[in-house]
């Protein structure tokens, strides 16, 4: 009877053993979410999550994750390069109370979020938050109802890249905000929509923004502002109507570059304030500003 | 190191049981058991028992069991706010079982489902899962997959067709497809 009860554990044991002595298996390439979902599937195109939280988990470093249909998908947190991505249907964020995205990755890493709707109800805090990571790529987004910044670049001790094209962000009180304690954070918008906010693009300490073919309409304070001594923004080919102030280097070192712009209807077009520096090549467009406001020198060169 | 539970273990046994008797007394029907460990690379290892006997193979209808274990903390999927039920009380994650009424066999591959009928988070129970099955050959290892759906989508053992299920090749285990 003992030997029998020895040579049973002795199985057990064995049992458990074979059962804990695994190999780590490799992570999806792709996985997938889907409106009806759940979290305790794999995350296949047959058995898809609930939510990109859930899916991250289990989608390889530098892999993507698709919607199959139309849905919110919850907000996550992203510490790895991966794809977010809701081509052909309606990938939805609805994040009410928090943060639709944070990207807090390593500086190696590069994340995209592409065709995705992020929804902070009024009272999300910011749509995207990019607290670290190597580039982060924004393409054709939606960003709306945030009580702080629709896409929130605030890197510390780090450079980063942002990319920003095809994107529409509205109803927050900043729609973008490029800063780092050191190094340089670099942001280029392309085809970048921002309304009604109080700010439109804020560039801050080592901010470095180049801004192209995108609007600003509708900002009580400022379409473009630069508010640090190492701000620089390149602003080309953009449309500024109805701000408070088109584009605005508020303090002594920050440096804006306009060419091919055209200010209509703002209280000011542009403004240089104590000591900064607003260059322009002489193609930009005034028109209905209340003040149209005055450039300084060096001109930019044009060759 | 994730954690292999009792309950786990003796699920897992109790499916080794039912793997040895099943074919025994349906010799004659097809048929699809095992025990697995699978990993998806979270980390997390599911265990699966499961057996599933066909009553007509032209209907496709069956009968057997599943358990499921996983031991992940099942987070709170209601994004909408659509009134899903939370699930933070959930922190050792879900174990379940169903009723299989439902089994597709194509040479070593299986597909089963049927309902959930118990399950350690309320919102689980009613819903279809189906399990896919590849009997591996000495030149390859078991793969196995799995999906929960909701009750209204009123998923079974046709709703993909089988080579759309992609299969995960099991960590250890048997899984055992007989037509």
């Amino acid at each position: 009877m003992r030997t029998a009860r020895i040579i049973l554990t002795l199985v057990a044991v064995l049992f458990v053993t074979s059962l804990l002595a695994t190999e780590a298996h490799a992570q999806a390439t792709r996985t997938w979410v889907s409106g009806v979902g759940d979290d305790a599937n794999p995350c296949s195109r047959t058995a898809p999550c609930k939510t990109f939280a859930g899916a991250i988990s289990k989608t390889a470093a530098g892999g993507e994750i698709s919607a199959l249909d139309p849905g919110g998908f919850g907000a996550v947190t992203i510490t790895k390069a991966i794809t977010i991505n809701g081509d052909g249907t309606l990938a939805g964020i609805l994040n009410a109370g928090s943060n639709g995205i944070v990207i807090n990755a390593l500086t190696t890493d590069k994340v995209i979020i592409r065709n995705v709707s992020i929804n902070g109800a009024t009272s999300g805090i910011n749509g995207i938050r990019y607290l670290a990571g190597g580039q982060v790529v924004v393409d054709n987004v939606t960003i709306s109802g945030c009580t702080t910044t629709g896409i929130d670049m605030s890197l510390t001790a780090t450079s980063g890249n942002l990319h920003v094209r095809d994107t529409r962000i509205t109803k927050c009180t900043t729609g973008i905000n490029v800063t780092t304690t050191s190094g340089a954070a670099v942001a280029v918008l392309d085809n970048v929509r921002i309304d009604q906010m109080t700010n439109g693009v804020t560039v801050g300490a080592n901010g470095r923004a180049a801004i192209r073919n995108s609007s600003f309409a509708n900002h009580s304070s400022n379409a473009v502002l630069l508010s640090a001594a190492t701000s620089i923004a390149n602003v080309f080919g953009n449309m500024f109507a109805h701000n408070g102030t088109g584009v605005r280097a508020n303090v002594s070192g920050a440096s804006a570059r306009i060419s091919g712009n055209g200010f209509f209807n703002n209280s000011t077009g542009i403004l240089a304030v104590g000591g900064a520096a607003m260059n322009s090549d002489g193609t930009n467009v005034f028109g209905g500003n209340s003040t149209d406001g005055a450039t300084t020198l060096p001109a930019l060169l044009r060759q | 190191m994730p954690n292999i539970s009792t309950g786990s273990l003796v699920a897992t046994l109790l499916a080794t049981t039912i793997m040895t008797t099943a074919p025994l007394t349906h010799a004659w029907a097809a048929s699809t058991t095992g025990h697995a460990v699978v990993d998806v690379g979270d980390e997390v290892l599911r265990i699966v028992s499961f057996s599933a006997t066909s009553l007509n193979q032209e209907e496709g209808t069956a009968t057997g069991q599943v358990d499921f274990h996983d031991p992940n903390a099942t987070a709170d999927q209601d994004v909408d706010g659509t009134g899903d039920p939370a699930l933070e009380d959930a922190p050792a994650g879900v174990r379940l079982q169903a009723n299989v009424d439902c089994l597709w066999v194509d040479g070593n591959q299986a597909v089963l489902g049927g309902q959930v009928t118990t399950a350690s988070v309320s919102r689980y129970v009613g819903m279809w899962v189906l399990l896919y099955v590849e009997d591996g050959d000495q030149a390859s290892r078991d793969r196995f997959s799995w999906g929960f759906y909701p009750v209204e989508t009123d998923t079974g053992c046709g709703s993909f067709p089988v080579v759309a299920h992609s299969g995960i090749e099991i960590e250890s285990g048997q899984l055992r497809v007989q037509q």
